[in-house]
C-alpha cells in the first residue's frame, strides 16, 4: 500500500490536527515531490510549474471530491505547508551548492524562466516567515495557505478558526511586516 | 501570537482602512502613551501603503522554483555526488540538466578554476552500446567543429563506473525552449539574429561534413555576453552525421529513429540515414516558425500524426503582420522535397540577413568566409521586400492559397519589386526582375537568383523606390499571390534614395 492510499482517511482525520496533520502533512510532501517530477517528465523544456497549481492537483488526485469543504481548506492548508518545504529546501540546497562551487551558475532553464535571484529571494523571504511564526503562527500560516496553496479568505479563516476579516488583517499585517523585514 | 503582538495586530486592524488623515487620532487613543506601541504599528502601516505584493511575489517565486525540483535528485542517478572531484581535476557542482541520455553537471576545472560543464552518460544508456558509441561521437563532432557558436568540447574521459563524459564550456543563459515557452512569439529581429547565429555554427559543421540532424529550440542556447548581447551556442551533437558514409550506418539504422520528430525533415523520418545538410535547414525552419510565432508547425498528440503531417501537411499559415520575405524563407526551409530547400545555409542566411541590419551582414561575411566565397552569392528568395517590410509592422501579406511546388514567382509588393524565387525551375528564370513604370526601382541582380549572378552584397545593390508600388507583373502564372498594394514605407535604411 502506498502512502496516497492512506490519504482520503488522512484527510478526514486531519482537520481535528495532531498526529494525523503530521503524518498527511509527510505524505504530501512526498507526493507533491513525485507530482512535481512526473509533470516535469512529461512538460517541455521551460515550462512554468506551478506550484498552487500543484498544491490544487494534489488535492484532486488525493482527496478526492468526496472532502467536505472542511477537509478541503485542512488539506490545502497541510499541502500548502508542505509545498513550502518541498521548495526551501530546494532552494536551499541550490544555495549550498551554488556556494560550494563559488559562484552562481545558471542553469538551462532558470535564467529566464526563474529569475536570477530566485532562490535566495525565497530564502530570504522563509527566513522572514520564521521571524513572524515567532509572533504569530496564525498570521504566517495565512501567508503560506496565501502564497504557496493560493487558497480563499474563506478557506484560510476555515483552517485557522477566525473571521474572514480577521483573516484579511492578519495577511496585509503580516505583508507589511515581512515588506519591512525584507527591505531593511 | 504573542500578547504584545496581539495589541500590535489590534491596532493595526482599527487604523489599516482609516482614511490617512483619521489615523493619527486612532493611533492616538489607541496607544495612549505606549510610544514603542505607536512606532510599531506606524511602521507596519508605513509598509501596507507601498505597493510590493509580497504574497503575490511569493507566488511567483514559488512557480519559478517549481520547475527546479527533478534536478536534485539526478546526481545521485549516476552515482555521483555533488562536491566529488572526478579525473582528480573537475570538482563537480549541481546538476545543470537532464536528458534522454545523461545529465550535465556545473563542475569547476580544480587548478584553473574554470567553469565547465559535464556531461555524464547514464547508466541505462551505457548499456547500449550503441548510445555510448553515439555519446563519443558527439565529442569527437563536436571538437572538430572550431565555430564561436558552437559549444566548445574541451575534454573526454570515463569515469570509474566506465561511463564516459564530456567536459564542455559552461555557458551562462538559457535555451531557446524556455524562451519561447516564457515570452512566446520573439521579434523578428530577434529571430533571425538567433537564426543566422545558428546559421553560422552549422555552416562550420556542414563544411566540415557534420550533419547535426537535432536542431531544435532545446539544443540552441542563448547565452548572455559580457556585453548584453546574446550570443547563440549550438549544443548536442549527440546525434549528428560525421561523414556520408563509414560507420554511421551502424549507429543510425533505418530502425533507429533518432532526433526530435517534431523538428524532423520528410527525408529523415523515412530514413535516417539519407540526410544532408538540407535536413538541418529544415529543421531550421521549423524553429525559425515557432521563433516567430511561438508554436511549432506540427504539432499532433502521437509521433505517427506528427510524422504524417511532416511528410504530407502544409504548415498552417504564420501569424500575420509578418514580414512577407520572412514567410517565404520560412516557406522555402520548409520545403518538402529537400531539392526545393535553400542548398546551404549560406543562403538561408543571405535571405534572413536584411532582417538584422549591419549584425545581419556581419554574420553572412562570416559564413561565406566558411562555405566558400560561391556558396552564398545565390539567394533564392528575393530580397526586395525583405528590405521594404523592416519596419515590422507594416505588412499584412495575403496568404498563399497552398504552398505551390513549381515556379516559386511572387509578386513583391511593397517596393514594386518583382522578383523570382525558385531557382530549381529554369522557366522562372527567365522572367528577369523588371523595374516597373512608375517606379525608379532597380532590382538588385543577385536576388533573381540567377547562379551567375556577380552582385556580391544583395542588400546594398538595392535601390528602393519610394513611389506607390505596382501590382504583380503580368508575366507571373495565375497561381502566384497578390500582395495588396500599400503605401511605402516611410524609413528604410537599406533603401538608396534615387
Amino acid at each position: 500500500m502506498t502512502d496516497a492510499d492512506a490519504i482520503p482517511a488522512l484527510v478526514s482525520r486531519a482537520a481535528e490536527g495532531g498526529q494525523a496533520a503530521l503524518q498527511l502533512a509527510d505524505t504530501l510532501y512526498g507526493e507533491l515531490r513525485r507530482l512535481a517530477q512526473h509533470r516535469l517528465a512529461s512538460e517541455r523544456a521551460g515550462h512554468t510549474l506551478s506550484a498552487t497549481a500543484l498544491v490544487h492537483e494534489a488535492y484532486l488526485k488525493l482527496a478526492g471530491q468526496r472532502a467536505t469543504p472542511d477537509e478541503r481548506a485542512h488539506f490545502l492548508a497541510i499541502a500548502s505547508m508542505a509545498m513550502r518545504r518541498v521548495l526551501v529546501s530546494h532552494a536551499r540546497a541550490r544555495q549550498a551548492a551554488k556556494r560550494g562551487s563559488g559562484e552562481r551558475p545558471v542553469t538551462l532553464d532558470e535564467a529566464l524562466v526563474v529569475g536570477a535571484s530566485s532562490h535566495e529571494e525565497l530564502v530570504a523571504l522563509d527566513e522572514a516567515l520564521g521571524r513572524l511564526e515567532d509572533k504569530s503562527e496564525r498570521q504566517a500560516k495565512a501567508i503560506v495557505c496565501k502564497g504557496y496553496g493560493a487558497m480563499t479568505d474563506a478557506e484560510i479563516a476555515r483552517v485557522l478558526g477566525v473571521s474572514v476579516p480577521t483573516v484579511r488583517r492578519d495577511l496585509r499585517m503580516a505583508t507589511a511586516f515581512l515588506r519591512r523585514e525584507l527591505d531593511g | 501570537m504573542t500578547e504584545r503582538w496581539e495589541e500590535v495586530a489590534r491596532v493595526f486592524g482599527l487604523a489599516m482602512d482609516a482614511p490617512f488623515e483619521a489615523r493619527a487620532a486612532i493611533l492616538d487613543e489607541a496607544c495612549g502613551d505606549d510610544d514603542a506601541l505607536r512606532e510599531e504599528v506606524e511602521e507596519l502601516l508605513a509598509a501596507d501603503a507601498t505597493g510590493d505584493d509580497i504574497v503575490g511575489k511569493l507566488g511567483d517565486v514559488v512557480a519559478a522554483l517549481a520547475p527546479g525540483l527533478d534536478r536534485d535528485d539526478a546526481l545521485g542517478e549516476v552515482g555521483l555526488a555533488s562536491g566529488q572531484v572526478i579525473d582528480g581535476r573537475y570538482a563537480l557542482g549541481e546538476v545543470l540538466g537532464r536528458g534522454g541520455m545523461g545529465i550535465v553537471v556545473a563542475a569547476e576545472h580544480e587548478s584553473l578554476g574554470e567553469a565547465v560543464a559535464i556531461k555524464v552518460l547514464k547508466p541505462a544508456a551505457m548499456e547500449n552500446e550503441r548510445a555510448r558509441q553515439r555519446f563519443l561521437r558527439e565529442a569527437r563532432a563536436a571538437a572538430g567543429i572550431q565555430n564561436p557558436h558552437v559549444v566548445k568540447v574541451r575534454d573526454v574521459g570515463q569515469l570509474p563506473s566506465g561511463a564516459p563524459y564530456l567536459v564542455m564550456d559552461r555557458l551562462r543563459g538559457v535555451d531557446l525552449a524556455a524562451v519561447i515557452a516564457q515570452r512566446g512569439p520573439l521579434p523578428v529581429v530577434e529571430a533571425c539574429l538567433i537564426a543566422l547565429q545558428v546559421c553560422e555554427a552549422l555552416a562550420t559543421a556542414h563544411a566540415s561534413g557534420v550533419v547535426h540532424r537535432d536542431i531544435k529550440p532545446g539544443n540552441i542556447f542563448l547565452e548572455r555576453a559580457t556585453h548584453g548581447d546574446l550570443s547563440v551556442k549550438l549544443l548536442d551533437f549527440g546525434i549528428s552525421k560525421v561523414s556520408p558514409d563509414g560507420d554511421d550506418e551502424v549507429l543510425t539504422g533505418t530502425s533507429d529513429l533518432v532526433g526530435s520528430p517534431a523538428y524532423m525533415s520528410p527525408e529523415q523520418l523515412r530514413a535516417s540515414r539519407d540526410v544532408d545538410a538540407r535536413a538541418d535547414i529544415w529543421s531550421l525552419g521549423v524553429v525559425l516558425y515557432e521563433m516567430l510565432s511561438g508554436a511549432r508547425p506540427f504539432r499532433a498528440d502521437s509521433v505517427a500524426d506528427v510524422s504524417m503531417m511532416i511528410l504530407v501537411e502544409p504548415p498552417p499559415p504564420l501569424g500575420e503582420g509578418l514580414p512577407p520575405a520572412l514567410l517565404r524563407i520560412v516557406e522555402h526551409c520548409l520545403c518538402k522535397r529537400r531539392e526545393g530547400r535553400f542548398a546551404t545555409v549560406g543562403e538561408v542566411a543571405v535571405a534572413l540577413a536584411p532582417f538584422c541590419r549591419a549584425e545581419g551582414q556581419r554574420h553572412v561575411r562570416r559564413i561565406r568566409a566558411v562555405l566558400g566565397e560561391g556558396a552564398s552569392e545565390e539567394t533564392s528568395v528575393d530580397l526586395a521586400d525583405t528590405v521594404a517590410a523592416a519596419p515590422l509592422e507594416v505588412e499584412r501579406p495575403e496568404r498563399r492559397p497552398a504552398p505551390s511546388r513549381l515556379p516559386w514567382v511572387v509578386a513583391a509588393g511593397a517596393v514594386g519589386l518583382v522578383a523570382v524565387l525558385a531557382l530549381r525551375d529554369p522557366a522562372a528564370r527567365t522572367h528577369p526582375t523588371t523595374p516597373t513604370s512608375n517606379s525608379s526601382t532597380v532590382a538588385p541582380a543577385a536576388l533573381s537568383a540567377a547562379p551567375s549572378a556577380s552582385v556580391s552584397s544583395p542588400v546594398s545593390s538595392a535601390t528602393v523606390s519610394t513611389t506607390k508600388p505596382e501590382p504583380a507583373s503580368p508575366t507571373l502564372p495565375p497561381a502566384a499571390p497578390r500582395i495588396a498594394p500599400r503605401p511605402a514605407p516611410t524609413i528604410d535604411p537599406y533603401a538608396t534614395r534615387p
